[in-house]
């Protein structure tokens, strides 16, 4: 099993989610979160993850959720959400707090 | 849906964005907070003009818990751009508290200022919780200038302190100014002041008769000198020009479709405002305030503008059939407050409507006669 799997997230609190005309919008609140430009827009399923990212799910369950409420193969799930875990961490926004056994 | 999506959007392209999903539909995305009326300059020229030390003002005034627990309501409502106004926010001992609740709220938030009560604690909150922008406006370039219109004593040296600190803890800043008799004289060189910092700069000059009675016509510059000046200033200039399009459709159709409805604003469609006492209106120059929000909900008030906004215009509402209905600047707040009445000319507006118009040249290249309302 690919390691990452087990690894829970945690979302900056300086970083918000807002729903904004039905935009999913992530907007950062204060310098020294992430030196972003602007604002981030999400799409369905990256809110869905997003809303996910509570230090406590781990990618695993995440990725189970995924299937489940989505028509979407294990495999996909999975590696798509590496890369938007990936992309969010290269932006300063998550990080990781936990490993599950 | 698939893949899962991260983009990057400037805070411009959110709005365009946004505007396009929405067309016609009314949704309170941009809400206008007049923390106090309140201010600690006296200038010649203000709509607003409540002393500093009115005890009895300040006491009706949302108190800090109302302003937060409304804050959290607008949020819940789906309000995402916040403007902060007055009056002068600066008065209120709380704007920390409340500038501070309203950025974790996610709200993207523009403060109006005069600048002359910040602080290094402000700044640093500032810097830290930064906000979209904030607009300080210039009331001259000389001391001399800056405290005959403020009427305020060290009140010049105290905002350009105010200037230098944004700037220093490179809070986004931009300035303004009002463009009046008594300023006339400095308005280029305040551009040029701005430029030598980095900072926008623009000015304003169709100046609205007050709410308190003060008869401010006297202080507008003629319709001439203020046209001159909106075309002179090379950033304005370009945008005006590029507008010539858009101009000339609006020019070339009459009737026009928005002269139906007597409010054709971004008021009670997409923008409101709050009053310092909790007062829900279509914008800050509309008054009285026509909803509590301090005993009712943002959704009922809102339902409150919507209906204001089916108002329509009288068959014998004087721009009607005005070619230049587009480009002219009165709106019924304006005529209100010149005349008395949402639906009068308002001539000083006319004048710079037509000026307007021949300096793009619509007037000459119009095929037909122009019908122009208060000529
Ligand atoms: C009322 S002040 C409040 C914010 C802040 N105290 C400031 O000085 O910018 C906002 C802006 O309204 C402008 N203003 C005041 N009276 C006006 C009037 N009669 N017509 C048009 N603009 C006016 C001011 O010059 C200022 O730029």
């Amino acid at each position: 099993m690919d390691d990452r799997l087990q690894r829970c997230y945690e979302k900056d609190p300086n970083v918000l989610f807002r729903e904004v005309a039905g935009e999913q919008i992530l907007v950062p609140v204060r310098k020294q979160a992430a030196e972003m430009a602007a604002l981030y827009v999400l799409n369905e399923t990256s809110a869905f993850v997003w809303n996910l990212l509570d230090g406590k799910h781990s990618l695993a369950e995440i990725r189970d959720c995924l299937v489940a409420e989505y028509e979407v193969t294990p495999e996909t799930a999975e590696s798509d959400l590496f890369e938007l875990i990936e992309r969010l961490e290269g932006l300063g926004v998550v990080r990781v707090v936990a490993h599950v056994m | 849906m698939w893949p899962m999506s991260c983009e990057e959007l400037t805070y411009n392209q959110l709005g365009e964005n946004i505007k396009a999903r929405l067309g016609g539909q009314r949704v309170p995305l941009s809400v206008t907070v007049g923390l106090t009326d309140r201010c600690n300059l006296w200038c010649v020229h203000c709509f607003v003009h409540d002393p500093a030390r009115d005890q009895e003002l300040r006491a009706r005034e949302l108190t800090t818990e109302q302003w937060i627990d409304l804050f959290d309501r607008l949020a819940e409502a789906g309000c995402f751009w916040m403007t902060m106004t007055g009056g002068e926010i600066l008065l209120r001992p709380d704007f920390a508290d409340l500038y501070r609740h309203a950025k974790q709220r996610g709200f993207l938030l523009s403060l109006l200022t005069n600048g002359t009560l910040l602080t290094p604690e402000l700044v640093a909150l500032l810097a830290e919780w930064y906000p979209l922008v904030v607009e300080i406006t210039l009331y001259g370039l000389t001391r001399e200038t800056y405290e005959a219109v403020t009427g305020v004593a060290g009140a010049y040296d105290r905002c350009l302190r105010g200037v230098r600190m944004f700037l220093e803890a490179r809070v986004p800043l931009r300035l303004k100014t009002i463009a009046m008799v008594p300023t006339r004289h400095e308005v280029r060189a305040m551009y040029q002041f701005a430029a030598e910092l980095g900072v926008e700069f623009r000015h304003d000059g169709v100046l609205f008769q007050t709410f308190h009675g003060k008869d401010i016509r006297d202080l507008r510059l003629p319709p001439e000198e203020l046209v001159a000046l909106d075309f002179a200033n090379p950033k304005a200039a370009p945008d005006l020009r590029r507008l010539d399009d858009r101009y000339r459709d609006l020019v070339e159709k009459a009737p026009h479709d928005f002269q139906e409805y007597l409010y054709t604003c971004g008021g009670g469609l997409r923008s409101f405002y709050v009053d310092p006492y909790g007062g829900m209106s279509l914008c800050q120059m509309t008054r009285p305030a026509v909803y509590d929000l301090v005993s009712g909900t943002v959704e009922e008030g809102w339902e409150v503008l919507g209906e204001l906004r089916q108002r329509r215009v009288s068959k014998d509402f004087a721009c009607l059939h005005c070619h230049l209905a587009g480009i002219c600047q009165r709106c019924p707040a304006f005529s209100f407050l010149e005349h008395g009445d949402p639906e009068t000319v308002v001539e000083y507006a006319c004048a710079i409507a037509r000026l307007r118009a021949q300096e793009l040249g619509l007037v000459d290249s119009m095929a037909k006669e122009l019908v122009v309302a208060g000529s």
